[in-house]
C-alpha cells in the first residue's frame, strides 16, 4: 500500500485518483480532530472538508524536508480547526463546553484498522509520563483550541508557566514517541 | 533566540498562538536554523496527538471532498527567490476582524468623500467626487461581504497592513496602519503574487486600496522609490492569501 507520503508527491501533481486513495487513509483522523477540538458533528465536517481540500490545493506546497504527510495535513487540520474555533461564530457555545470537560486526554473508539494500534498504545503510555500540568496545558490547547493566555486563565497559572509547560511537555512528548519531524 | 520568543515555540506548535505572537515566532524561526528543527519536530509531535482521537467520518463526506477537489485550483509551488520572503508573513484569516476593522476603514472611505466634495474649485471635481465614491462604495461591497475575511501582520518598519479578502468578489482591501510616512523620493507600492513572480499593483499612496486577486497568491506592500520599481526591493509586509 502507497504511504501517505507517496500518495501526497501525486496529490501535488495533480492526481485526483491518489488524493482519493490519500482521503482514504487521513479521513478518520483529520475528521476525528476537528470533531474532538469542535464538539460539533456538523461544525466538524465542514472543517474536515475545509482541511482536505487543503491537502488537494496545497499539495505543491508540502515540503518533505519539513514534515512528514501525515504530521503536515494534521498541522493544517488543527489550524483549520482551531480557526473555528477562535472565530465568532462558534465561539460562545464552545466556551461553555470547554469549561465542562478539560485538562484529561480522551482517547475515542475507532476502527483500529485505520489507526496502528502500537501508535496509539504508545502515545497513551507516554503521555503517562507527563506531569500533570504538563498534560493539562496540552490538552487545553490542542483538543480545546485555547490560546496560551486562556489556558493559563483556565488552570489559574502564570502565562510564563504555561508557556514553559507547553514547551517542555511537547519535549518530553517528543523524546519518547522518538518523533523526528 | 531570545527567551521569550524562544518559549512560546511549544504553544507554537500547539497552535495556541495570536496572529501577532504567531508571527513573532515565525519570523525568528526564519533565522534561526536550529529553533526552526524544534518547531517542526514540535509540531510533528502535537500532530501525533490527534491519534488519539481518529472517528469514522459521515460516508457522505467522501463525496462533498472530492468534488469540492474537482473544482478547485491547485496552488503552485512556493518560490524562494524574491526578497520579498523575508518580510513578515500571515496566512491565519480571521472573521471577527474583518468586521472590527471594516469600521475603521469606512470611516477612513466617508471622509476621503467629504475632502474630495469640498474640493469644488476643481474643475472636474464632480467626476472626481464621483469617482472616489465609486471606489469608497466598492471598497465597502468588499468590506461588507459575507465571506469578508481579515488578516494583519506586523510590518517590518513598524505598523501593520491588514488585508480583507472577499473570494466571492475576488477582490481585496489593502490598508496601511500606522505606517510611517514616506519621504517626498520614496512611495509605497503594492504587489501580487501571481504563479510565484511578484506583479506590481500599482503604487498606494493612500492608506487604502482595492486590488482584484485573481490567481495572486499573496499580496505584499513594498516601499520603493518614487514613482515604483519593476521587482519589489523593500518589502515591509506581505499577506498569503492560501
Amino acid at each position: 500500500m502507497s504511504t501517505p507520503d507517496d500518495l501526497l508527491r501525486l496529490v501535488a501533481k495533480g492526481d485526483e485518483g491518489a488524493f482519493e486513495r490519500l482521503y482514504d487513509q487521513v479521513a478518520p483522523r483529520v475528521y476525528g480532530l476537528a470533531r474532538r477540538v469542535l464538539r460539533d458533528p456538523a461544525q466538524a465536517e465542514e472543517v474536515a472538508q475545509e482541511a482536505l481540500v487543503d491537502v488537494w490545493r496545497l499539495a505543491a506546497r508540502f515540503d518533505p524536508a519539513r514534515a512528514s504527510a501525515i504530521s503536515w495535513i494534521m498541522t493544517l487540520t488543527h489550524r483549520r480547526a482551531v480557526d473555528r474555533v477562535r472565530s465568532s461564530q462558534s465561539r460562545t457555545e464552545r466556551e461553555n463546553r470547554v469549561a465542562a470537560g478539560q485538562g484529561e486526554i480522551p482517547f475515542d473508539d475507532v476502527t483500529e484498522e485505520t489507526l496502528g494500534r502500537l501508535e496509539r498504545q504508545q502515545l497513551r503510555r507516554c503521555l503517562r509520563t507527563l506531569s500533570e500540568l504538563q498534560r493539562e496545558s496540552i490538552a487545553l490547547a490542542f483538543y480545546g483550541g485555547l490560546t496560551y493566555p486562556q489556558v493559563a486563565a483556565t488552570l489559574d497559572v502564570a502565562l510564563g508557566t504555561v508557556k514553559t509547560r507547553m514547551r517542555d511537555g511537547l519535549i518530553r512528548l517528543r523524546d519518547c514517541l522518538e518523533v523526528r519531524r | 533566540m531570545s527567551d521569550d520568543v524562544h518559549t512560546l515555540v511549544g504553544a507554537y506548535a500547539l497552535d495556541a498562538l495570536d496572529d501577532l505572537d504567531r508571527a513573532r515566532v515565525e519570523r525568528h524561526l526564519g533565522r534561526c536554523p536550529s529553533c526552526s528543527r524544534e518547531a517542526a519536530e514540535l509540531t510533528a509531535t502535537a500532530a501525533r496527538l490527534a491519534d488519539a482521537s481518529a472517528a469514522v467520518p459521515p460516508a457522505r463526506l467522501r463525496g462533498e471532498v472530492m468534488r469540492a477537489v474537482s473544482r478547485t485550483r491547485q496552488l503552485p509551488p512556493r518560490t524562494r527567490e524574491t526578497p520579498i520572503a523575508e518580510a513578515p508573513v500571515v496566512r491565519r484569516w480571521r472573521t471577527r476582524t474583518a468586521v472590527a476593522v471594516a469600521a475603521g476603514i469606512l470611516a477612513f472611505g466617508t471622509a476621503a468623500v467629504t475632502y474630495a466634495v469640498q474640493e469644488q474649485r476643481v474643475a472636474d471635481a464632480q467626476a472626481e467626487a464621483d469617482a472616489v465614491q465609486a471606489r469608497t462604495e466598492r471598497i465597502a461591497t468588499v468590506l461588507a461581504a459575507p465571506d469578508a475575511i481579515a488578516a494583519t501582520v506586523p510590518a517590518t518598519d513598524g505598523g501593520e497592513l491588514l488585508v480583507v479578502r472577499s473570494a466571492a468578489l475576488d477582490a481585496a482591501v489593502v490598508t496601511r496602519v500606522g505606517m510611517p510616512a514616506l519621504p517626498p523620493d520614496r512611495a509605497y507600492q503594492l504587489w501580487l503574487d501571481v504563479d510565484g513572480r511578484m506583479v506590481s499593483a500599482g503604487l498606494m499612496p493612500d492608506s487604502t486600496a482595492l486590488v482584484d486577486i485573481g490567481t495572486a497568491t499573496r499580496v505584499a506592500l513594498s516601499a520603493e522609490p518614487a514613482g515604483g520599481s519593476p521587482t519589489p526591493t523593500h518589502p515591509v509586509g506581505i499577506v498569503d492569501l492560501g
